[in-house]
C-alpha cells in the first residue's frame, strides 16, 4: 500500500491505517528504536507512542511525508527515553554518540544549551551541500543508527570506504558548525 | 545527550526519506572490455588512415613522351623497341600495374644502360643479366607471360642496371605504392634514356622551366596556365586531379598537386614546395 493510501485511511480515521503502517514500516521503526534503547519493551512502547502521535497528527495537520514523520517521531521518542535513562544513571546507550562528541560536545551547563531545531536547520544546510551518497552515509549512521558494516553492504562497498567517508564529512561538518558560530 | 545527535531527529523530512532507501548504485563499468574495444577501434582507424595515405593508381598520359623520344638524337634502334610497345598501348594506361608490358621493358633496359649511364652501372651487371635473361626473355615470353612470373625476375634484373631511375629516396618515401607505380616510371624512362641519366642534376625546383635543357616529361597545367616541371611521366593536370599524386620527380620524389589561394602548387611527399603556377 502506498503512503497516500495509508494517509487516506488516517484521514478516514480507520484503524486499518495503523495496521497498514505497522505492516509497511513496523520492522524498520522497531529496529531503529531498539538500536537506540537496546530494550525490546522500551522499543515497543516507543513504537506504540509513535503510532499514536501519527494518529493524532492527522487531526491537527497532516504530515507531508508519512514515512519521515514516523521515523522522526520514533527517534525523538527514543531519544527522550535515553535522556530519562541518563538522568536516572542507567546504562549508556550503544549509539554513536561519542563520534558526534568530536564534532559538537554536549554542553556542560544550561547556558550552553543549543536549540535542537536551530541546529537541525544548520545541519540541513550542511547536508544539502554534500553529495547524495555522503548524506546517505551520515544519516544512516547518525539518524538510523546503522552500523558501518550495514551501510557498506547497502552501498556495495567496504567498511573502510564508509569509515573514511564518515571521517571526511565529520571534519567538514565541524568546520561548518564552527563557521556558523557553534562552540565546537 | 549530544545536541548534534538530538538535532538529527529534526532534520528535514525529505532528507530522512531520501536516506530511507539506498542511493541508486552507479552502473559498474568494466574497464577492460572498454579498453580493449577502444584499442581495437583505434587500430582500425589507424589502418584507414594508412590506406588513405597511399598513392592512388594514376592513369598516365603518354602523348608528349612519344614526341620527345622521336626528336631525341641519342635514341638508338634498340631503344625504340619499348617505344613501340608504349605506342601499342596508346595514350592511356588504365593502370600502372600492367605487368606483362613492364616485363618486356625492364628486360630490355640492360642492353641500353651501359651507353646511357656507364658510371652508374655496376660491373657485375653484364654477368648477372645473361643468367637471368633466359627465364625472362623479352623477345619471346614477355607479352604473353603470366604476371605471376614477373615479380621474381624484375627486381633482380632492373635494380643494378638502372640505379638512377629507381633512387632509394622514392622507395623509402612511398613504400606502399612502389610495387605498382615504380615499374611504370621505368617504362617511361626507357623511352628517353638520355634524360634519365641526367636526372639527378637536372631537377632543380627553383630553376626556371626554360633553363631545363633536356627534360624528361612535363606536367601540363590544363586549366591553370602553362607551367613546366620535370617529371618522369607526362601528366596533364586538371582541376579534379588536385590533391592526387601526379607522379615522380626526376630525383624520385613523389609529386602532388595542391590548390591554394595563390594558385596551383606542386609539393613532394614530405610537403616541400617544388613549384607553383
Amino acid at each position: 500500500m502506498t503512503d497516500q493510501a495509508i494517509a487516506s485511511l488516517f484521514r478516514g480515521r480507520s484503524e486499518d491505517a495503523i495496521r497498514e503502517t505497522e505492516k509497511k514500516y513496523g520492522d524498520m521503526c522497531r529496529r531503529l528504536a531498539f538500536r537506540l534503547l537496546q530494550n525490546h519493551e522500551d522499543a515497543e512502547e516507543c513504537l506504540n507512542d509513535a503510532y499514536l502521535a501519527l494518529w493524532n497528527s492527522f487531526e491537527r495537520e497532516e504530515p507531508k511525508h508519512l514515512k519521515a514523520y514516523l521515523f522522526k517521531t520514533v527517534r525523538y521518542l527514543a531519544c527522550e527515553k535515553l535522556k530519562n535513562r541518563a538522568a536516572k544513571k542507567r546504562a549508556a546507550p550503544s549509539v554513536p554518540l561519542e563520534e558526534l562528541e568530536e564534532i559538537l560536545p554536549a554542553p556542560d551547563s544550561a547556558e550552553q544549551q543549543v536549540d535542537a531545531h536551530e541546529l537541525a536547520e544548520t545541519l540541513d544546510r550542511f547536508l544539502r551541500g554534500e553529495s547524495e551518497r555522503n548524506r546517505y552515509v551520515v544519516l544512516r549512521r547518525y539518524f538510523y543508527c546503522d552500523s558501518v558494516g550495514e551501510i557498506a553492504a547497502a552501498l556495495g562497498t567496504t567498511e573502510t570506504t564508509v569509515s573514511v567517508t564518515l571521517n571526511r564529512v565529520k571534519k567538514r561538518m565541524k568546520e561548518y558548525l564552527k563557521k556558523e558560530g557553534y562552540p565546537v | 545527550m549530544n545536541p548534534l545527535f538530538e538535532a538529527m531527529s529534526h532534520v528535514d523530512d525529505a532528507l530522512v526519506e531520501e536516506a530511507a532507501a539506498p542511493p541508486k548504485k552507479r552502473p559498474r563499468i568494466y574497464w577492460i572490455p572498454v579498453a580493449v574495444s577502444a584499442a581495437a577501434a583505434a587500430a582500425v582507424a589507424g589502418l584507414f588512415v594508412m590506406n588513405a595515405g597511399r598513392t592512388p593508381e594514376i592513369p598516365l598520359s603518354l602523348h608528349n613522351g612519344i614526341v620527345e623520344t622521336q626528336t631525341d638524337p641519342t635514341v638508338t634502334e634498340s631503344d625504340a623497341a619499348p617505344t613501340d610497345i608504349i605506342d601499342a598501348s596508346e595514350t592511356e594506361l588504365p593502370s600502372v600495374s600492367a605487368v606483362p608490358v613492364l616485363t618486356t621493358v625492364i628486360t630490355t633496359v640492360p642492353t641500353t644502360a651501359p651507353t646511357t649511364s656507364p658510371s652508374t652501372v655496376p660491373t657485375t651487371a653484364p654477368t648477372t643479366l645473361p643468367s637471368t635473361a633466359p627465364t625472362t626473355d623479352p623477345t619471346s615470353a614477355a607479352p604473353t607471360e603470366p604476371p605471376a612470373t614477373v615479380p621474381t625476375a624484375a627486381p633482380t634484373t632492373a635494380e643494378p642496371t638502372v640505379p638512377s631511375v629507381v633512387p632509394t629516396a622514392s622507395q623509402t618515401a612511398v613504400p606502399s605504392s612502389e610495387p605498382t607505380s615504380e615499374p611504370a616510371s621505368e617504362l617511361l624512362n626507357s623511352v628517353a634514356p638520355t634524360a634519365v641519366s641526367d636526372s639527378p642534376t637536372a631537377v632543380d625546383p627553383t630553376s626556371e622551366p626554360n633553363t631545363v635543357t633536356e627534360p624528361a616529361y612535363y606536367i601540363e597545367f590544363a586549366d591553370f596556365g602553362e607551367y613546366r616541371y620535370e617529371l618522369r611521366e607526362n601528366v596533364a593536370v586538371t582541376p579534379d586531379m588536385v590533391g592526387d599524386a601526379l607522379g615522380f620527380a626526376m630525383d624520385g620524389r613523389q609529386v602532388f598537386a595542391c590548390l591554394t589561394d595563390g594558385g596551383l602548387i606542386l609539393i613532394e611527399t614530405e610537403g616541400e614546395l617544388l613549384a607553383y603556377g
